[in-house]
Formats: C-alpha cells, sequence, structure tokens
C-alpha cells in the first residue's frame, strides 16, 4: 500500500493547497512543503524497508482495473532497486525545488505549488507501475502540469517552448502507445502486466519475428530517447530548460529527464533484448555523438541556463551509454550517474535561478567577480560545478567511473571516446566558473546580498548528498546492485543465445 | 395495439412535440420559457420510460422495430443528450432573442427521428428516421432566419443533405431488387459474401446515406460551414446528437443486415477511416474559429470511430458504443462552454477570444481545457480510453498498420487543442472584461460532462460492461 499512499498523497496534496481559501499565497507554500515533506519521510520508510537482496519486485499491489473481453489492465505497482532510488530522488527534489522558488514565484501562487504535487504523483507512478497501460497512464498525466509550469510561469518564450515540449513527447510516447497494443495482440499476452509479458520472452513462450520486435523495440525506443533525451531527439531540451521557471528546470532535469532512461531499463532491454542487441552499436554511436555533442555546444553558450541543458545532452549521452553496454558495471554506473545528474544539475539549476533573483541575467558575458560578492554562493557552486564534472570524492566521480568502467569491459574503443566527454565537461564547467566568479566585478553587481537562510536550507541537503554519495556510494549500489545485475544478465543470456561466437565473457 | 408500449418514449416526445407546436400561439413574453421546461420534462420523461423498459426484448410490428438492450441504450444515450442540449439552450434563445416553442418541438421530432433509427428493424424505417432527422435538422440548422451565416448553413445542410439521402433510398432500392425485403432479417444471410454489381452497388450507396450523415471523408464537405453557421447548441446537437444516432444506427444496418458483406464495406471503411482522420486533423490545425476547429475535430473523431468499424469484432462494436459516448461528452462540455464564451449574437467564436480566459473565467476554462485534453486522448479521461479500446480492437484483427496510422493522427491533433489551452491560460489577458452569465442548467450540463468524461478516465468498466451486452445483443 505504501506506493499507492505515496501517490494518493501528491495528489491530495496538491488538491488541499488548491482549496486553500483566498489568496493566502504563504499557508499554500507551507502546505505544499509540509505535503512534499511528509512524501519524503514516507519515502525514506521506503528505502529502510526495501530488501536490497530479492531480485523480484517489492511493495508489490495489484488491483483489477479494466476486465473485459480479451483486454486484461490492472493497477499494479512495485518496485525494484533502481525505480526505489529514483522515487526517493523524485521526493527529495521536490520540496528542494518548492522551497526554491519561495520568492520567485509571485503569481498564481497555489495552482503552481499544486501542479507540483501532481507532477510528482505521475513521476512517482511512472517508476511504480507494472502495468503497461498504468505506465503510459502515469507517464502521459504528468506531461500536463509541466506544460503548464513551462507555460505559465516561463520566460519570454515559454509559449513555443511549452509547445515544444508536449508535442515532441506526445508523438513519441503515442507511438508507444501503438506499440504497446501491438505487443499485447501480437504476442497474445493474457495482461498488459510487465512481468507477465517479460516472462513469456524469457522463457520463449512468447516469440515475436525479428521484424516485428524490431519495429515495437524503435516504438518504445524512440518515446524514451525524446525523454532522455538522446541526440538527436534533443532539440526541445535546452529549449524547454531556458523558458522553465527555475523550479521546473530542476524537475525536468532532475526527474523528467531520468524517465527515459528508466525506460530503457524497464521497458526496452527485458521485453525486446534481440533487438536491444542489435541496435546496441547505433545506440552506443548516438550517446557518444550526445556526450561530445553536448560538450562542445555547451562551450559556447553565452547563456548559464542553456549551457547546463546542454551539458545535460552530454551527461544523459553516459547513461544511455552504460544501459547498452549491457553488463552490471554499467547498468549500475548508469543508474548512478541518473541520481548523480539529478542531485548535481538540480543544484545547478537553482544557483543559477538564486543568481537570477538577484542579478535577473542568465548570460555569462554580464556577471563576472562574483565570488567577490557572494562568497558562500560561490563555494556552493565551486563543489556543485566539482561534482558535475566528476570530481574523485564527489557523487559525479562514482556513476561516471563505472560506466566508462562498463563500456571498457565491453569495448574498450567507444568507451575511449567517451572518456573525452570528461575532459570536455571540464573544460566547459571550469571555463564558466571562471567568467562567472572571477575577474572584475561590474559596476552594477556589487551590491548582491549573499545566500539567505533559505537558500542555505536548499542547497545544504543537496550539498550533504553530493559528498555522501561521493565518499560512501555503497549506501545507495548496495539497492541497485541485485536489480542491476539481473537486467544485465537477463540479456547477457540472451546475447550468448544469439551469437554465442561472438560473445566474450567480460569478467 | 399492446405493441405501441415499446415505443413509448417515442410517443411521449411526440405528443409533446405536438402539444408545443399548438401551445405556441398562446404564449407571451412572460412565459415563453414554457416549451423549453415542457421539451426538458418530455425527454427526461423519456428517459424513465426506456429505463422501466429496459430488459424488453421484442421484435415488434411484424419485425419493423427491434426493442433490445443495445436499442434501449442507444435511445437512452440519445436522449440524454438530447435532454442536456434542450436545457442548455433555454437561456441562449433568450439572450438571441428567438424563443420561440416551435425550437424546441423540432428537437423533440429530430429526437424521435434518431430513436427510430436506431431501433429499426426495417431499411424503410430507417430511411424514415433519418428524413424526421434530417429535415428537422435543416430548419434547426437555419433557425435564425435574420443572420445570412445561419442560412447559409441550412441551405448547403438541405441541399447536399437531400442528396445523400436520395443515395441512401436508390440503395435500399437496389438491395430490395436483389433480395425482395427490406427486413434486416432477411438481409442477413441471404447475401453473398462475393456480391455481384448490384449487391455492391446498393452497398455503396447506402455507405454514402450513412457516410454523410457521420461526416465521413469524402462526404463530409458540409460539416464545417454548417457547424460554424447554425446556433451553438444546434451545431452541438448536430456534432453529438445527430452523429451518434447516426452511428448508432450505422452499427445495427452494417453488423445486422450486411453483415455478410463484412469484407466488402470492412476493405472500404479501411480507406474512408484513413482519409477521414487526416482529412479532419490537418485541416483543424489551421482554423480559427472555434465552431469550425471543433467541426474539423468532429470529422476526425468520426474516423477514429471508423478504426473500431472497420474491426469487425465483438470487441470492435463495444468500443464503438463506449466511443460515441465519450465523444458525446466531451464534445458536449466544449460546445455548452463555447455557447456562453460566444456572447450576444454569437460574435466571439474566433479562438483569440479565448485569450487569458483561463484566469477570468477560471470554471469554464478548466471545463473547456478538460474537454480538449479528453479530445486529444489524454490519459484520465474518457477520450484516452475510448481510443485505447478503438485501437486494441483493430489491433485485435490484426490490423496494426491502420493503428500506427491512427496514432499518427492523434499526435497531430494534440497541436490544435493545444492551442486553445494555451491561448487561455500561457498569453495575459487583454483588458476588456466581458462578463458572462451562467445559469444553472448550462453550469450543471458543464458539469455532468466534465464529471462523466473524468469518471468514465478512470473507470471506463462502468459503460463497458454495458456496451459488451448491447453488444451481444445485436452481434451473434
Amino acid at each position: 500500500m505504501i506506493l499507492s499512499t505515496l501517490i494518493l498523497l501528491s495528489f491530495l496534496g496538491g488538491l488541499l493547497v488548491l482549496l486553500v481559501p483566498g489568496s493566502n499565497e504563504k499557508w499554500a507554500r507551507l502546505c505544499a512543503l509540509a505535503a512534499a515533506l511528509l512524501i519524503f519521510a514516507l519515502s525514506i520508510a521506503l528505502y529502510l524497508r526495501f530488501d536490497p537482496r530479492v531480485a523480484e519486485m517489492q511493495f508489490e499491489e495489484q488491483y483489477r482495473w479494466i476486465h473485459f473481453g480479451s483486454i486484461h489492465i490492472d493497477y499494479r505497482l512495485g518496485i525494484d532497486g533502481i525505480s526505489l532510488l529514483l522515487i526517493l530522488l523524485t521526493t527529495f527534489i521536490t520540496p528542494l525545488a518548492m522551497l526554491g522558488s519561495w520568492s520567485a514565484i509571485g503569481k498564481r501562487v497555489k495552482l503552481f505549488y499544486s501542479l507540483l504535487l501532481f507532477l510528482q504523483a505521475g513521476v512517482i507512478g511512472v517508476f511504480a507501475a507494472l502495468d503497461l497501460i498504468l505506465f503510459y497512464f502515469f507517464w502521459e498525466v504528468m506531461l500536463i502540469p509541466m506544460y503548464f509550469l513551462i507555460g505559465v510561469w516561463g520566460y519570454e518564450r515559454r509559449v513555443y517552448a511549452a509547445v515544444k515540449f508536449f508535442l515532441y513527447t506526445m508523438a513519441g510516447s503515442l507511438l508507444m502507445l501503438a506499440a504497446i497494443i501491438t505487443l499485447y495482440f501480437y504476442s497474445g499476452a493474457t495482461t498488459f502486466s510487465l512481468p507477465e509479458i517479460i516472462a513469456g520472452i524469457q522463457h520463449r513462450t512468447t516469440v515475436l519475428p525479428g521484424r516485428v520486435e524490431a519495429f515495437l523495440f524503435s516504438c518504445f525506443f524512440l518515446a524514451f530517447a525524446i525523454k532522455v533525451p538522446l541526440f538527436p531527439f534533443h532539440t526541445w531540451l535546452p529549449d524547454a530548460h531556458v523558458e522553465a521557471p527555475t523550479a521546473g528546470s530542476v524537475v525536468l532535469a532532475s526527474i523528467l529527464l531520468k524517465m527515459g532512461a528508466y525506460g530503457f531499463l524497464r521497458f526496452c532491454l527485458p521485453l525486446f533484448p534481440r533487438a536491444s542487441i542489435k541496435f546496441a552499436p547505433l545506440i552506443i554511436t548516438l550517446a557518444i555523438i550526445g556526450i561530445i555533442y553536448g560538450a562542445l555546444v555547451a562551450m559556447v553558450q553565452p547563456d548559464l541556463k542553456k549551457l547546463i541543458a546542454y551539458s545535460s545532452v552530454s551527461h544523459l549521452g553516459f547513461v544511455v551509454l552504460g544501459i547498452f553496454v549491457f553488463n552490471t558495471e554499467g547498468v549500475m554506473g548508469a543508474n548512478y550517474q541518473m541520481l548523480n545528474h539529478g542531485i548535481s544539475t538540480g543544484a545547478l539549476f537553482l544557483l543559477v535561478g538564486m543568481l537570477y533573483e538577484r542579478t535577473h541575467t542568465r548570460q555569462i558575458a554580464d556577471l563576472g567577480g562574483l565570488a567577490h560578492v557572494i562568497p558562500a554562493y560561490s563555494a556552493f557552486f565551486l563543489v556543485t560545478t566539482l561534482a558535475s564534472i566528476g570530481l574523485p570524492g564527489l557523487n559525479g566521480f562514482v556513476g561516471e567511473w563505472l560506466v566508462l568502467l562498463g563500456s571498457f569491459l565491453a569495448s574498450p574503443q567507444p568507451a575511449a571516446i567517451a572518456a573525452t566527454g570528461m575532459i570536455f565537461s571540464a573544460v566547459y564547467m571550469l571555463w564558466m566558473y571562471q567568467r562567472v566568479f572571477f575577474g572584475n566585478v561590474r559596476e552594477a553587481n556589487r551590491s548582491f546580498a549573499d545566500l539567505k537562510l533559505r537558500e542555505y536550507a536548499v542547497l545544504v541537503p543537496l550539498l550533504v548528498m553530493m559528498i555522501w554519495m561521493g565518499m560512501y556510494s555503497a549506501s545507495f549500489l548496495r539497492k541497485l546492485d541485485v536489480s542491476a545485475a539481473k537486467i544485465a544478465s537477463d540479456i547477457q543470456a540472451v546475447r550468448q543465445e544469439v551469437s554465442p561466437q561472438r560473445y566474450r565473457v567480460s569478467r | 395495439m399492446s405493441e405501441f408500449r415499446y415505443l413509448l418514449p417515442e410517443t411521449i416526445l411526440s405528443v409533446v412535440g405536438a402539444v408545443i407546436m399548438l401551445l405556441c400561439p398562446f404564449l407571451d413574453h412572460k412565459n415563453s420559457r414554457i416549451p423549453g421546461m415542457l421539451s426538458g420534462l418530455a425527454l427526461l420523461a423519456a428517459v424513465v420510460a426506456v429505463v422501466t423498459g429496459w430488459h424488453q426484448n421484442a421484435a415488434a410490428f411484424g419485425g419493423m422495430v427491434i426493442i433490445d438492450f443495445f436499442s434501449n441504450l442507444a435511445r437512452l444515450l440519445i436522449f440524454t443528450i438530447l435532454f442536456f442540449i434542450s436545457v442548455s439552450s433555454i437561456n441562449f434563445l433568450q439572450r438571441e432573442q428567438i424563443n420561440f416553442g416551435e425550437f424546441y418541438a423540432l428537437l423533440l421530432f429530430v429526437t424521435v427521428g434518431s430513436s427510430l433509427m436506431v431501433l429499426s428493424g426495417d431499411l424503410i424505417l430507417t430511411f424514415l428516421g433519418i428524413e424526421v432527422l434530417s429535415i428537422g435538422s435543416y430548419i434547426l440548422a437555419g433557425f435564425k432566419r435574420d443572420d445570412f451565416r445561419c442560412t447559409e448553413a441550412s441551405m448547403k445542410y438541405f441541399l447536399l443533405g437531400a442528396f445523400s439521402t436520395a443515395f441512401l433510398l436508390y440503395g435500399i432500392a437496389l438491395l430490395y431488387g436483389k433480395i425482395g425485403s427490406t427486413r434486416y432479417v432477411d438481409l442477413a444471410g441471404n447475401l453473398n459474401a462475393t456480391p455481384d454489381a448490384l449487391t455492391l452497388a446498393g452497398l455503396a450507396l447506402i455507405l454514402v446515406g450513412f457516410g454523410f450523415k457521420v461526416a465521413m471523408a469524402p462526404f463530409h464537405v458540409w460539416t464545417p460551414d454548417v457547424y460554424e453557421g447554425a446556433l451553438t447548441p444546434i451545431t452541438a446537437f448536430l456534432s453529438v446528437g445527430s452523429k451518434a444516432a447516426a452511428f448508432l444506427a450505422f452499427v445495427r444496418v452494417f453488423y445486422v443486415a450486411l453483415r455478410d458483406l463484412a469484407h466488402a464495406w470492412s476493405y472500404i471503411l479501411w480507406l474512408a477511416a484513413v482519409l477521414t482522420m487526416f482529412l479532419g486533423n490537418i485541416t483543424a490545425l489551421r482554423q480559427d474559429n472555434i465552431k469550425r476547429m471543433l467541426a474539423y475535430s468532429s470529422i476526425a473523431h468520426a474516423g477514429y470511430i471508423l478504426v473500431g468499424f472497420v474491426a469487425t469484432s465483438h470487441f470492435g462494436v463495444a468500443a464503438v458504443l463506449f466511443y460515441i459516448l465519450s465523444y458525446a461528452l466531451m464534445n458536449l462540455g466544449a460546445f455548452t462552454v463555447v455557447q456562453l464564451i460566444s456572447g450576444e449574437g454569437e460574435n466571439r467564436v474566433s479562438i483569440q477570444d479565448y485569450i487569458g480566459l483561463g484566469w477570468r473565467q477560471k470554471g469554464l476554462a478548466v471545463a473547456l481545457s478538460l474537454s480538449l485534453f479528453s479530445l486529444a486522448g489524454i490519459p484520465a479521461t474518457a477520450g484516452f480510453m475510448g481510443k485505447l479500446f478503438l485501437f486494441s480492437a483493430a489491433a485485435e484483427r490484426g490490423l496494426y498498420r491502420l493503428v500506427v496510422l491512427a496514432v499518427v493522427n492523434s499526435a497531430i491533433a494534440v497541436y490544435y487543442y493545444l492551442r486553445i489551452v494555451v491561448l487561455m491560460y500561457m498569453r495575459e489577458p487583454s483588458s476588456t472584461e466581458v462578463s458572462i452569465g451562467i445559469s444553472f442548467p448550462e453550469a450543471a450540463v458543464i458539469g455532468f460532462s466534465v464529471l462523466g468524461t473524468l469518471i468514465l478516465g478512470f473507470f471506463p468498466g462502468l459503460f463497458m460492461r454495458w456496451a459488451e451486452i448491447a453488444t451481444t445483443s445485436i452481434v451473434r
């Protein structure tokens, strides 16, 4: 029941915020924050009660939802280590995003905070759903709050960005719907429940012809690749990030992008193992192009938010790379990298939001020398920058290292190219840091106040997580280990079967 | 005589319609609301009459009239839709100063026509039902005589409609020439699965007749002009009530009477479905008049429903029934909001008039957004479940290509529905504040439709159970 409770609480919290009487904005904010914190507390209980030794889904719930004729759709939830940590990330980031936009959002406050909670409900649903239709349900529903967050509270070109975001995602996901329906009827499945369909595929009771499998894989892949976003489907991302309000950018970068990578792991690999193996070289190539391209484009961005947006393209390239090398190290690294990216990029967007509240500009050229003016802020920014680059001791290093290890084990050449991405990321992040925080201070920028108590409250938890995840990654990797190994070993088994002569045991 | 009890609802409606006609000359300004109230009550009584005979099963009048679960469900649906349209018209007609009782009398007559279509067991009665429905609709479409858009709409509808019914009648005549009967029971089982030219011609002509009524491409060209010109409640009726009735009759004629020809007509309808979806959706992209936009959207939705038709399966029919209900709910919601926003003289029907509505008329904007999201097929709404069932029905029969084409269309459609939402919430409101008076009946209709859309979006099983029984009662 705990998963349903999480979803329901988020939803009811959103309704409650809407019902706060009159224009009492302070109460609306407090209400929303209280709801988010309560949900976070509950998800910690989830973390503590999760048994890391079990490969099967845990906390399962199943109810009949739509049953008639040949259609069997269930309300079925359950999580493994991968979804557990992503849910935890979601409930961790949402209250921080709320706190981070405490003073930035001045109009339609109630609606803003209730949309954040609705969004959280949808996202938790996506990470917990174990029925294909239920998954699609949550996947689409959460588009609407995000669309409004960008379109109503965004900056100048918000409408363009919101519509682009919606249409891109929708186009991909509708194809996925067609694929879900086709898969169901083509495979002769008797239920839309994911574990049953996967079992059918693993035990060879369901056999998809190669071309059909390739088609279905492509539909799912496209939906997820747009969300990740994988090069060349990334063009909506910079627009959406730049135009969204701070909380929107944070939630988008930290949480929503992870849904795409999660989709690869949960759906593409187990449902279509043969097609995944067949297309892996192509996808790895795209991921590597994304890593390098994102980094190169980030280097020349004059706008801070755009720079971070392109750095996301680069970082998410690592995630996809880790997934499609099909070994435990890669999958674990990809997962860890998702969490890292969620924490450090979320922190970067929050920091840029705080800066914007003071300077009203995001242009790097208008800044400079801020380290003298707001030293505490600069310190936080520095740590986050280093975490994002992947400095050992901070969280980013663990994920990238695991991904690179995994891909070296699979094949060294792509890994070598991908590794240069880490160098590039150091270049654009440090160069940005230098231009913003060192050098001469502009006259107009001298009078900024340093961090307020509320801003400390936002940044300190993130900083703690960066160090914790960098220093003692075991507390999270432990929960991931079995789940990641299962995904990797399942697909390795298929690979061995498809081409035994080409298969080399990698460890 | 006892057979008339099966037609009790139709009798009530006809009698009250005639009474309203007779009453009209004696009414003055003070009691001008009486016809509207009367028609509402009559429709309510008809609903009650249907519900009391809910499990009746009979072939009355020598097989002319078939009363089964399908008939009752279809009648319930039609009467409820018409009830909503009739009560939400009362204030509208007063606002437009055309509050004549004849409006309601005609509304009741077209209801009777619709209902005869769906319970008919004979092509002749089907034709009569369509004629009663059509002739009433022609007059209603041009009800505001001094408005040239309205008159144009009526004229176009009449000219094209007259042709289409002539086609239908010709088709019926050809089938009669082949079989020697127009009864569904005689036709079913006696037509050759590989039809000769005569049967094919009859089938094609009947298809034209129905295609016109449901706005199936390429017989859809009347729709945008008529929807734009007609009074909004009538547009709502044409797009919801008339279309629902036509589709329900379509189901019975094609799945019962012409079931032997399923191979032939499913092939034609495959093409028609694809054409209808693409034409509707692509043209809707560029419409700036909201009624016109909804007209093209309704064409596109006819295409989606045809996808379920093509499946020629039990599930397909149930999915079609479900979609008809969902479509009715979401369009009633949308049109009632449009009717309120349009203002006196219906001058505010451009999509630009919706700028900033989300912050000025919160309730209306939320209702319209939800209806539009449902039309776009976003989950948590009836529209999504409806599409899921239609597409699943097609996939179950291996029509994967059709499913992909339908899905591509759904993706195109998102853009133009979203455009309205963008205008309502994401552009700053203009300075001119226009007050909109919402009366209780209109609010109730909107509330009911939106609530229904959401409930069916979460629990489609509630209606799907009935749709299945209704399907079983006609398709064996």
